[in-house]
């Protein structure tokens, strides 16, 4: 029996130390990585401004003039910014704005990519 | 000529399954058929179930050397994974493949629920000492707390292999009953006014966390706990395969073709251990018994854990997330959500709920490792 309560405690107590010490790890990584200021950076170069209302603008850089950008429509933008809105997790009452967007060229050689994707 | 057509007939009949089945044995296939309407009508972890019944009816029909310890036998040979722990970090593998540890990483403090259902592990383990289990038997029948299947089955396999049929059925049976077992106790230990907390959203996380956290996690749990550097190790290379992106092929596999083969093989091998004479005991009753206590206690403390976070933050955790430290993935998430939902209808606790969820895979691992250093 003092066995069982011997393990019982160091095993309590191992359990929590290490997920104690690896939840402490984890939150001074992310902060470590996150950026000190209000600007949170996506996938695409497409920054993210946090305003004192709800309403978050996307904004991004100024549209590639190459002859292949195909004029965008309606129903592509409404496609994207869904896309953005679930990928950011954000809840229903959440606005965004999104206000342009720009191709960006690949800048992987063909050969990498054509190993990523097996 | 007759006569002689007649004593092959006979013999024949003499040496049939029919003619040499015990009781028990026909008990067994009995017992097995049930498992399998349970799996196959009402659903109860049908991946892992359906081949431990069948299994177990394998290993119940007589001279069909079909049993895990038949010598020579196909089932004695694929047990050989079970054995020598091979297959449930395999399975580890595939599920680190298919698990986004986003909620955790964005809310780290959910490792804290996850190591408060691990509770229920250990003070089983004082329940099935006092009962006369050997230590390693306790620590087998113990980790049925920790709602993981694959963890279980290779903690049992390296402590009590005697014990893997009764312990692999309670585990699995018990993981598709979270959501009848937890929602009398969650209700039980919360107000309504905790179950009505509608917690922040989470911070999106970027790909390098992503990246990184399994390493890091790897890293840090095998250092503090080398046994389970196995089932951990194998969850974050899963993870690592899903996040990284680069190698999209491999986390294919791992979360598809491996994954369904390891299962087929590790299920019929654990039924093929629950032959008549081992299972049909007093003690395969106490286990069932005892999985349960173990699982309600893990409930019980994951939900108090949840308590004392919503006082320390001052109303801003919902208490109910802290169910969802078993690691029954995803399915005590679901229940938190379900719960949270029916004391307030806008409430969405899934994304909440899922970081302990995933924490508790890593906390029962853990606590798996600390039970096989110690009782080893």
């Amino acid at each position: 029996m003092n066995f069982a309560i011997n393990v019982t405690f160091v095993g309590i107590t191992v359990v929590f130390t290490s997920l104690i010490a690896l939840s402490l790890i984890v939150f001074l990584f992310s902060k470590l990585l996150s950026s000190k200021s209000s600007r949170v950076k996506m996938r695409g170069n497409i920054d993210i401004k946090h305003k004192e209302s709800d309403v978050k603008v996307i904004e991004n850089y100024i549209m590639d003039n190459s002859d292949n950008c195909n004029v965008l429509k309606g129903e592509l933008v409404a496609v994207i910014t869904s896309s953005i809105l679930a990928g950011m997790s954000t809840t229903p009452g959440c606005k965004i704005r999104i206000k342009s967007f720009k191709r960006i060229p690949q800048t992987s050689p063909v050969w990498n990519r054509i190993t990523r994707k097996g | 000529m007759f006569s002689e057509f007649l004593n092959t007939v006979s013999n024949l009949v003499e040496n049939s399954g029919f003619n040499q089945a015990s009781l028990a044995q026909y008990l067994m296939i009995a017992i097995s058929c049930f498992l399998i309407y349970l799996a196959i009508v009402k659903k109860y972890e049908p991946l892992l179930l359906l081949p431990i019944a069948f299994g177990m009816l394998l290993a119940n029909i007589p001279f069909a050397n079909m049993s895990s310890y038949d010598e020579g036998g196909l089932i004695f040979y694929l047990y050989k994974g079970v054995k020598l722990g091979i297959y449930p970090p395999l399975i580890f593998l595939g599920i680190g493949a298919m698990t986004d540890f986003g909620p955790l990483i964005a809310n780290p403090k959910s490792l804290f629920l996850g190591a408060a259902a691990q509770v229920g592990i250990f003070t089983t383990f004082i329940g099935a000492s006092l009962m006369g289990f050997t230590p390693q038997q306790a620590g087998a029948i113990g980790i049925i707390g920790g709602a993981d299947g694959p963890t279980a089955i290779f903690l049992t396999s390296k402590l009590a292999p005697e014990l893997l049929g009764a312990v692999a059925i309670a585990a699995y049976s018990y993981m598709a009953l979270v959501p009848v077992i937890q929602p009398p106790i969650m209700k039980f230990l919360t107000t309504k006014k905790e179950r009505e907390v509608v917690m922040e959203q989470l911070r999106p996380v970027s790909k390098l966390e992503r990246v990184v956290f399994p390493i890091l996690v790897t890293l840090v749990v095998s250092f503090f706990i080398p046994g389970a550097a196995p089932l951990v190790g194998m969850l974050m290379l899963g993870n690592l395969f899903r996040e990284s992106g680069v190698v999209e092929r491999l986390n294919n596999t791992s979360k598809n073709e491996l994954i369904n083969i390891v299962t087929i093989f590790l299920g019929v091998t654990v039924g093929g251990t629950a032959t008549a004479e081992r299972f049909l005991d007093w003690n395969t009753l106490k286990i069932i018994g005892l999985g349960l206590v173990a699982f309600a206690i893990g409930t019980v403390f994951g939900v108090l854990f949840g308590k004392i976070m919503y006082w320390a933050t001052g109303g801003k955790v919902n208490p109910l997330i802290g169910s969802a430290g078993v690691s029954a993935v995803p399915m005590a998430a679901r229940v938190s959500q379900k719960v949270g939902q029916e004391a307030n209808p806008n409430n969405f606790l899934l994304m909440h709920a899922m970081g302990p969820n995933v924490a508790g895979v890593i906390g029962s691992a853990i606590a798996a490792g600390i039970l096989l250093s110690i009782l080893g």
